[in-house]
């Protein structure tokens, strides 16, 4: 497939959220439509309305090159080597046959491009399985296999003997990976995926909505982002946790002054309870699933470590109860509903960081939106988040007069700090732990 | 993270690139003192209008996503640059001079507005356009000038924003091989086709779950569906369609004697008539109510006792089966459809025995279980409880499933309550009006646990098209010729359409939605 899966194929449903939103983009968005063929000669096909007065609308050459035809009469699709913009002659990969003039066409895939790797990172399903074969501080070690070639950066790892997650940070060798956190030792088994793997999307559009509130939607309801990257490249990523670039470390000073800033996100983000509908019946109108939590019930058994955050909301916040409660229309089973409403719950249960920092733009220049640093400046990031829990590039302004660039470095769900609060208890409650379990006094 | 095309180095300094796309060439412009020739080209630097300390008079680039409330799409960035107007020169030539007149509003002039803007960055000592580190890409949303300088403002591109989908609507505008409709029922044109992605095709009978897509009716007279306006993953010619009755999960299975699918890049479609041929449905339902009528003060015929019900007897009506009545000697579960049905929404019986049956799931526990179904007719008062049929059995084992056929099985009532009707069918309000039981009869300890009771009615007439040909004088001259007409006859031939519909809901599909392609990238 041209976006380099490994778990997925041409013609396989599409379920998963980063590529449903490939699909929107390439297949109905970035498209030209109600085209009729003018003349067919071998791969070369005319559409320059001398027939049927529907032209191609660009006369640029090579304008339609990577875009893919798609003939309706003859429920056939093939793609576009090459364009003459002076002739609106598209030449394709490969002969059609039995193709006439007359025949309805439509092109899609037009002028779009994607980071295939940040999809692939975010959507693709396993892709590596097996048992360590040695022990190294923050590594995974499999002799044998062929990381080189299927592992990418920001990827999920599971050890699937304690059931521990974390990240890959760097792909070293065709046998050994670094890891964001150290969980592995010789001989336990791991899991390599990619980080909305086992997420469900359904969903019928049935009436007519901005692409751009479609696209919002999907991504709000799949925790992610989607954004055109500096090659001008469509890139998703997830949200949580995730896997660092580089450390900051020294902000910029300005007559002395560090030019640092650490803010919270509003208090108007905090919530109490939650709860989320999916399961959309098209027949009745109605959700007709639902999950629930706050601090004294869970609709399920596993959202039951999530009492404990609602409980810290009403109280580190004297909230007296603030109800979060949202429609899925893109989620129908209750995995991905629980998935999702877990991220939501840790994002608005407290308060999280956000870092204004300011640096001179060459050394700053290279972050963009959705990546993700480390902060090692323990003058102004607390202990247990400074150097340990990530933070996500979340605007980028340069300023060209002056030569600076300004991060806003959000503090994502899933970190260090996320662990940590989940064992924050009040005075004289039991908790339960599990051997690896970090616990803050 | 940006990967430069250059090694930036301690003592390099940074040159803005910023390029502009005018169809039949570039302005190619930088930040370096006087210019820089990239790959041979020049990059003018002096008309990018410098601040009085020499800065670029470039506004900041901002762009950025609001990630607190959870995910999203990127935000739209923008930027402002000048150009000086003045002239420029290169050993003697003239580069640029005072181009003010060289873009509209000048007669005959390029708009530059929508042209594509490219900012980069290199660093001085480059002398490749591969060096070029290109980051940002937009249009030209408007202009504006003074006496010194022209002003362009530019936006990246927001080509997802005027893009409303789904894209097809039903219309007969234009004949695109998708959404072009001659014959569509008048209230569905205008009506978007769907785009479906993912998995609809659940039947879950035991939760009572159906997970189904809404189509679109694209012929007034046939039984012809839209589902998408794309190829769909998978294609179900059996049970496809179902028409909604109303309520939670109330749904009547479609199918036809002509059955026609097609899964193209035109779409996805489904057919089930054609001229003559019928289009039917079959429906299962549990009972909705139970009953606890008392009948003890009704004499003669097979009056039935209500007076002793079993244990839960809801146990036997839910979706679950392994929760159950339970009946021990005597003792009786008593129950009716409960619907509301219409026949202008459910359709037509078709008096054929075997499509309407009741089924009742049981086992027995603690010995031989006697037991009967009984079927009795809605006018008990009147007519001293005439049962219209019944089945007894008897097992001592487990999974016993008992059925019963009744659809044959109307009375004339009105007229001679003895009477059963050859091939009288029942109309779903007649049907709603029965009442049922299952009776533990047995004698000895035995007891009947009742897992599941439904009902299946099936063959129910939903849709038939017929067309007739009347023979008149003018069809028989046609034939004939001039003294083939017959006296008596009407003298124009006419076809004409017996449409017999039942029914008023909307359809739904089972469907897999999109697919993977080959995506180019």
């Amino acid at each position: 497939m041209g976006f380099g899966s490994q778990t997925y194929s041409v013609d396989d449903l599409i379920q998963s959220p980063p590529y449903i939103m490939a699909s929107l983009l390439s297949d109905e968005v970035y498209t030209e439509r109600d085209l009729i063929i003018d003349v067919v000669s071998g791969a070369n096909i005319t559409i320059d309305g001398s027939l049927n007065n529907t032209p191609l609308i660009s006369t640029i050459d090579d304008y339609y090159n990577s875009a893919i035809l798609v003939n309706v009469t003859r429920s056939e699709r093939y793609s576009v080597n090459d364009y003459d913009g002076g002739l609106q002659k598209l030449t394709l990969a490969s002969v059609p046959a039995g193709w006439s003039a007359g025949d309805k066409c439509y092109l899609k895939n037009v002028n779009v491009t994607f980071d295939t790797d940040s999809f692939n990172v975010v959507g693709d399903g396993i892709i590596e399985s097996g048992t360590t074969t040695s022990t190294t501080t923050s590594k995974l070690v499999d002799t044998g296999q062929n990381f080189l070639s299927t592992v990418k950066v920001g990827m999920r790892v599971k050890n699937t003997t304690d059931t521990t997650y974390t990240y890959v940070k760097a792909v070293d060798s065709n046998s050994t990976l670094t890891l964001m956190n150290d969980i592995f030792v010789s001989g336990e088994g791991y899991q390599i995926y990619g980080t909305r793997y086992g997420w469900l999307f359904d969903r019928v559009l049935t009436r007519q909505e901005f692409s751009q509130d479609i696209l919002n939607q999907l991504c709000f309801e799949s925790y992610s982002m989607l954004f055109k990257n500096y090659e001008d490249k469509y890139k998703v990523i997830s949200l949580e946790g995730g896997s660092t670039l580089d450390t900051l470390t020294f902000p910029m000073t300005d007559n002395g002054n560090i030019s640092m800033f650490v803010d919270f996100t509003s208090l108007d983000n905090i919530y109490t309870d939650f709860t989320l509908n999916y399961n959309y019946d098209y027949a009745n109108k109605i959700y007709r699933e639902s999950h629930f939590v706050n601090k004294d019930y869970a609709s399920d058994s596993s959202l039951n470590t999530y009492k404990t955050n609602c409980k810290s909301a009403y109280e580190d916040y004297k909230i007296n109860k603030r109800e979060w409660a949202y429609n899925a229309d893109w989620i129908q089973d209750s995995t991905t509903a629980i998935n999702f409403i877990s991220l939501m719950i840790q994002l608005l249960t407290a308060q999280r960081m956000i870092v204004t920092w300011t640096g001179d733009i060459k050394t700053y220049f290279k972050y963009e939106i959705g990546d993700r640093v480390l902060i090692n400046y323990s003058k102004m990031i607390p202990t247990g988040i400074n150097n340990s829990s990530p933070f996500l590039v979340m605007g980028k302004n340069i300023n060209f007069k002056t030569s600076q660039v300004i991060l806003t470095l959000f503090e994502v769900v899933g970190g260090s700090s996320d662990e940590a609060r989940q064992l924050i208890t009040q005075q004289g409650d039991a908790i339960t732990t599990q051997d690896g379990d970090i616990i803050v006094w | 993270m940006i990967t430069f095309n250059q090694t930036a180095g301690d003592d390099k300094d940074i040159i803005w690139i910023i390029r502009i796309n005018l169809d039949t060439e570039y302005m190619y412009l930088s930040t370096a003192e006087d210019k820089i020739t990239l790959s041979g080209t020049d990059y003018d630097g002096k008309i990018l209008r410098m601040g009085n300390d020499r800065y670029p008079a470039i506004s900041n680039l901002d762009k950025s996503i609001d990630v607190t409330g959870g995910g999203g799409i990127g935000s739209i960035g923008n930027i402002m640059f000048e150009l000086a107007r003045y002239t420029s020169y290169d050993n003697g030539v003239t580069v640029y001079d005072d181009f003010f007149n060289d873009f509209y509003p000048a007669t005959g002039k390029k708009v530059l507005t929508g042209k594509e803007v490219k900012i980069g960055i290199c660093w001085t000592g480059a002398t490749l356009e591969s060096e070029i580190t290109y980051f940002w890409t937009g249009y030209i949303d408007s202009y504006s000038w003074t006496d010194t300088a022209l002003r362009l403002f530019c936006l990246e591109y927001a080509e997802l924003k005027p893009v409303q989908l789904p894209p097809y609507k039903i219309q007969t505008d234009i004949d695109n091989g998708i959404s072009y409709y001659e014959t569509a029922p008048d209230d569905n044109y205008g009506t978007a086709i769907p785009i479906v992605y993912g998995d609809f095709t659940t039947i879950n009978g035991s939760l009572g779950l159906y997970n189904l897509v809404p189509t679109i009716k694209t012929d007034n007279k046939e039984f012809k569906y839209k589902i998408t306006s794309h190829i769909c993953k998978e294609i179900t010619a059996v049970n496809a369609l179902y028409r909604h009755l109303g309520g939670k999960n109330e749904f009547i299975a479609l199918t036809g004697t002509t059955i026609s699918v097609i899964n193209s890049r035109a779409g996805h479609y489904i057919s089930l008539s054609d001229n003559g041929s019928r289009v039917s449905g079959a429906y299962t339902i549990q009972p909705q109510i139970t009953t606890d009528y008392d009948s003890s003060a009704i004499t003669g015929g097979d009056a039935w006792d209500y007076s002793t019900l079993g244990d839960n007897p809801e146990n036997a009506f839910d979706s679950s089966a392994t929760t159950y009545a339970e009946l021990t000697t005597s003792e009786i579960l008593a129950f009716q459809l409960g619907t509301d049905l219409s026949t202008n929404n459910f359709g037509m019986m078709d008096g054929v025995s075997a499509n309407a049956k009741i089924y009742v799931f049981w086992d027995a526990v603690g010995g031989n279980v006697d037991a009967e179904v009984k079927i009795y007719h809605p006018n008990i008062e009147t007519k001293s409880g005439y049962y219209t049929r019944e089945t007894t059995v008897s097992s001592s084992g487990n999974n016993n499933l008992t059925s019963l056929a009744f659809g044959d099985g109307n009375f004339d009532y009105e007229d001679n309550p003895t009477k059963r009707e050859d091939s009288a069918s029942w109309s779903i309000e007649e049907l709603q009006e029965l009442q049922f039981h299952v009776m533990n009869t047995s004698t000895s300890a035995g007891t009947m646990r009742i897992r599941n009771v439904y009902f299946i009615f099936g063959s129910i007439l939903i849709y038939q098209r017929l067309e007739r040909v009347f023979i008149t004088n003018d069809l028989l001259t046609l034939l004939l010729g001039a003294g083939g007409a017959r006296s008596g006859l009407p003298a124009k031939y006419t076809i004409q359409n017996i449409l017999n519909s039942y029914g008023t809901g909307t359809v739904y599909a089972k469907v897999k939605g999109y697919m993977y392609d080959n995506w180019i990238t």
